[in-house]
């Protein structure tokens, strides 16, 4: 396997807010023009739009003002360029014996390092940082960069189309179907106190990927973080996405994340996120079925102790007819954390022959968690399916009692309960992750 | 001094007939001054998580003003819908013209 | 913003207390020859006059006074149906009318489609008349009076809120707003300064009252004003049935319907409030319901939205004792250019609490139904269950249905289930019917009669014939 070690220029402290900040970008990174003018509207979208009002439900129970990102901050800084970069263990123990199609990390606002499966390579795979990506590709990334989640879609997506570094396109040629997955990890800031980073994917008509995102990997920081992150997914005619973002950020950070994918004719995705760090974590996930044919999977899993505050919300919107959605969303909570979920379904008035699904399934495990559930409809058209449930309640006292009375203590009941509750999401993690995340979660859900 | 016991200020502050609202270690607090008496709740209405001491003092109730519930300043209790549920309320000790509270287990 | 809702900002929230002596600072004429000259428009002369013509005690006009500048200075609501919300003129209406200088309607002008439904729904002459504005009075009074007497024997308050004022102020001012105050929101705000007419009961301890009120004497004048204010009080272990309104449409000239109704339902009492609403099709009927119910109590909302351009309406139940029980069953029938904006809302405050939501919705044509709830259990709220199911048919392809559920829940041990279905009818079920040699019509009648079933079965006979029939007619299409 080829890999390819990218070195970036490192660029010095620079506040994250300002033209200044634009310029230094521009400089370093030798921005094409139009990149650097969407990053401009951006930066004035953001200074002049005020914070979201607390009355909707998208705000009413998540203050906005901790996403605001600090002033002045020391942004951007890196360690020295000098020195070998290499992958984390847990993307070089899948190199090694070629269980990743790629892989790439991204640290401290950088993209560090990329590797590509050199066949898959000379095929057309891409993975590599966005900025090469708008030099080399401009046609690919320019039609779709920031089309999904712009400058207007809101008040700190602004912030993140203007200030974002670090940046990764995936593009999938057409026809070409991997099947291994692709595994991308960014790691926990340690030096900065605001990252704001994007991805754009595109998986061309006929082809398929299975990606993996992990977010932070444990290590500790003194200080308190913000990251700031956008995806942005096109799914071509009849291709096929698999994408499981994995969220665990240190008890430092308060996280923001956009999602969106856009489906086109039979085209589908899947998408498995577990959130399970951060001190406060949003995120707001969604997919577009703009043609007939699409389907839409969401898996969700978000996994809450201490004083944890989790606010997912989910949207499927049928923007054409014949379109399938499901989704189901499962939090489970410990101690005093708190988890608001609220998810859309939306179905167009011309969407006719439309089936949309939704699931939401909240588990308290201590007196003082607390659950908020809002799954919401909005059908214009009347030929459709559509249905939602959600549920709030702790362990039943019964299923203990059964466990026990055949043997099984309460503290390992328990235990089963719970691996059973998460389990219908977890099946769904692509193999290579899934059984470390299976017992990262249990060991997480544990009485102590 | 018990570890978690935090000032809040001072009691000329803090009008008499009205209430202030001071935010320490995490936590907002109302502080509501009844006839020269310090009494302090969380500031947060019970009935929307709301902001509760912009509110008005009638004696010892204080009315939230987007919906007009009230509370007892002394103790928390409801006294008026739509409030459900107690807001919290604190042991006030005042020493020297200087307002102390004890914030006691989690405060969040 | 119409100019009205600016004029009285300047007030300071402080200042909105009991203790403003507004007589001095507005002065006063003779309230029947202001009325007589019939003024639009709502300021603080109007509701002078309104608790003048009244004979109110002073506590009552202090509170509609500071009702109007809690009005004034709350903001319109930003969620809901925003844009016709917005196009209400407030300064434009008539906040108060006597009723024996009520206009009567021309029947040329009661609109076609009413009448129509009378002759359909075989309604009488008389009732005709009067539903259709034309005549003030019910020939009734007769009726009613002598089943009044009947309660009066068992120690049951059952009056308008006006003479309840006068005759049994003690207890009317002991619960007047203790459930809704007067900032609960904008238009119990409107309602509380120049409410006018509505019910009030009082039933004593152990008492039952073995017919549902309102079943003799289905049409009271005073039960259809613009801002009725009724108050419901069930003591220690009572039993009462109420219903209001009628499924024959109800012609309304007053554009603004604004009620508010308060239930308390004490240890081990039980309430049940059951509401047909069918306002004609000019009209926005925004209602604010609330019910406490203590220990061992349970009180039930009994439903209907079918009439009104606009309706908003959510009724509530607060369980504050342990053991207490709350059950709402909401139906919704969303015509042409209707939009019945419904739902229910559930507060667990106490240990052991159940309840159960029902809420059932038909949009035909262009008409929007949207259901919009609450579950919130406090942390006090141990072993509660909450069951709520929401069911939504679109029968044509403009039609829209919405479902707006939240859910709260700060208790551990909780057991919360929440579902939705949102469907056309099956076209199986056409299929399987008319295979049985029912035409398409009448399958799609046979199956939205099964649909508003689980509500009609809990209604008085002659109710559910009625509404029965008026289904039919919506059905056809000949109404509206």
């Amino acid at each position: 396997m080829a890999t390819l070690t990218q070195q970036r220029p490192t660029p010095k402290a620079v506040p994250t807010n300002g033209d200044a900040t634009l310029d230094r970008i521009a400089a370093l990174y030798r921005e094409p023009e139009w990149l650097t003018r969407a990053r401009r509207d951006a930066l004035a979208a953001y200074a002049g739009s005020a914070l979201p009002d607390r009355v909707t439900h998208l705000w009413r129970y998540t203050a906005p003002e901790q996403f605001i990102p600090q002033d002045g901050a020391a942004a951007l800084a890196a360690p020295s360029a000098s020195g070998k970069r290499e992958f984390p263990s847990v993307l070089a123990d899948e190199l090694g014996p070629e269980s990743v199609a790629a892989a790439a990390y991204i640290r401290e606002g950088l993209v560090w390092k990329t590797a590509v499966d050199e066949e898959l390579s000379r095929a057309g795979l891409l993975i590599m940082d966005l900025h090469e990506g708008a030099r080399q590709k401009p046609e690919l990334v320019q039609q779709h960069l920031g089309s999904l989640i712009g400058a207007d879609f809101g008040k700190f997506e602004a912030f993140t189309n203007a200030a974002w570094s670090g940046g990764l396109l995936v593009y999938v040629p057409r026809g070409l179907e991997l099947s291994r997955p692709v595994h991308l990890v960014t790691a926990q800031p340690v030096h900065l106190t605001d990252v704001a980073g994007r991805l754009l994917v595109i998986v061309d008509e006929g082809a398929s990927l299975t990606l993996i995102d992990e977010y932070g990997d444990g290590a500790a920081a003194s200080i308190p973080q913000r990251t700031h992150h956008i995806v942005e997914a096109f799914v071509g005619r009849g291709a096929r996405f698999t994408y499981a973002p994995i969220q665990n950020w240190n008890r430092n950070t308060t996280s923001y994340m956009t999602q969106r994918a856009r489906l086109d004719s039979d085209a589908r995705i899947d998408v498995v996120m577990t959130s399970m760090g951060g001190a406060s974590a949003k995120v707001d996930c969604g997919t577009i079925l703009s043609a007939p044919g699409g389907e839409s999977n969401i898996y969700g899993l978000a996994i809450g102790d201490q004083s944890q505050r989790f606010d997912h919300h989910t949207v499927h919107r049928h923007a054409s007819g014949r379109t399938r959605s499901d989704l189901k969303f499962k939090v489970a909570l410990r101690d005093n954390a708190d988890s608001v979920y609220t998810g859309l379904i939306r179905i167009d008035e011309k969407s006719a022959f439309c089936e949309a699904y939704q699931e939401n399934r909240n588990l308290i495990l201590s007196p003082k968690a607390k659950a908020e559930s809002i799954p919401e409809l909005e059908i214009l058209n009347n030929e459709v399916r559509c249905s939602h449930g959600a549920t709030v309640g702790r362990i039943d006292e019964q299923e203990i009692f059964y466990c026990e009375s055949r043997g099984i203590d309460r503290a390992e009941a328990i235990r089963l309960i719970v691996a059973g509750f998460i389990e219908p999401i977890v099946q769904h993690v692509p193999d290579i992750a899934q059984s470390r995340l299976r017992s990262t979660i249990i060991r997480r859900l544990e009485e102590r | 001094m018990p570890s978690t016991e935090v000032s809040l200020g001072k009691v000329a502050d803090v009008p008499v007939g009205q209430a202030r609202v001071v935010e320490v270690a995490g936590t907002r607090l109302a502080v509501c001054n009844v006839g020269g008496t310090i009494h302090v709740v969380d500031d947060r209405c019970t009935h929307d998580d709301g902001p509760l001491g912009a509110g008005t003092l009638y004696g010892h109730a204080i009315e939230c003003p987007r919906h007009g519930a009230r509370f007892d300043v002394r103790t928390g209790a409801v006294l008026r819908m739509p409030a459900a549920y107690p807001v919290r309320a604190y042991d006030v000790r005042v020493d020297n013209g200087e307002i102390f509270v004890d914030l006691g287990d989690d405060a969040a | 913003m119409t100019e009205l809702s600016k004029t009285r900002h300047v007030q300071k929230q402080n200042d909105i207390s009991v203790r403003e002596d507004y007589a001095t600072r507005y002065g006063f004429a003779d309230p029947e020859e202001y009325f007589h000259r019939a003024p639009v428009g709502l300021n603080h002369e109007v509701v002078e006059m309104i608790s003048q013509l009244k004979h109110e005690p002073d506590w009552m006009r202090q509170f509609r006074h500071a009702s109007l500048d809690t009005f004034l200075a709350k903001p319109m609501p930003t969620w809901g149906d925003t844009a016709l919300l917005n196009s209400i003129e407030f300064d434009k209406i008539r906040y108060f009318v006597r009723s024996s200088e009520k206009q009567e309607t021309n029947w040329d002008d009661v609109p076609a489609y009413i009448k129509k439904t009378f002759d359909r729904l075989g309604i009488p002459e008389a009732e005709q008349k009067f539903l259709g504005g034309v005549s003030a009075q019910y020939e009734s009074e007769v009726v009613y009076h002598s089943m009044r007497d009947d309660l009066t024997k068992q120690g049951i308050i059952f009056k308008d809120m006006d003479t309840a004022l006068r005759e049994n102020e003690d207890i009317v001012r002991e619960h007047f707003a203790s459930v809704i105050p007067m900032a609960d929101n904008k238009f119990a705000a409107l309602n509380s300064a120049v409410w006018s007419g509505g019910s009030f009961i009082y039933v004593p301890p152990d008492t039952e009252v073995k017919v549902p009120l309102q079943a003799y004497f289905r049409i009271n004048a005073k039960n259809m004003g613009q801002f009725e204010r009724t108050l419901i009080i069930a003591d220690r272990g009572a039993r009462v049935h109420y219903i209001e309104g009628c499924t024959a449409p109800v012609y309304s000239t007053d554009s603004l319907h604004s009620a508010v109704v308060e239930l308390i339902a004490l240890d081990g009492a039980y309430i049940r409030y059951t509401t047909i609403q069918n306002w004609s099709n000019n009209v926005y009927n925004l209602v604010t319901k609330r019910a406490v119910a203590h220990k061992d109590s349970t009180v039930e909302w009994v439903d209907a939205n079918l009439g009104s351009k606009l309706t908003m309406k959510f009724p509530c139940v607060y369980l504050m004792g342990e053991r207490a029980k709350a059950e709402i069953l909401s139906v919704a029938f969303a015509g042409d250019g209707q939009h019945q904006d419904a739902g229910a809302k559930v507060i667990h405050a106490a240990p052991n609490t159940t309840s159960r939501i029902t809420s059932k919705s038909i949009s035909k044509g262009t008409g929007r139904a949207s259901y919009r709830g609450l579950v919130k259990a406090y942390p006090n709220a141990t072993n509660c269950k909450v069951s709520v199911e929401c069911d939504a048919l679109l029968l044509d392809e403009s039609a829209r249905s919405d479902t707006y559920p939240t859910m709260e829940i700060a208790s551990e041990d909780v057991r919360i289930e929440h579902e939705a279905r949102v469907s056309k009818i099956a076209e199986e079920q056409i299929f399987y019917l008319q295979s049985r040699g029912l035409s398409e019509d009448e399958a799609r009648m046979l199956i939205v009669n099964g649909f508003f079933e689980p509500f009609v079965k809990q209604l008085p006979m002659e109710y559910a014939v009625e509404m029965n029939r008026l289904i039919e007619l919506e059905m056809e299409g000949s109404v509206g």
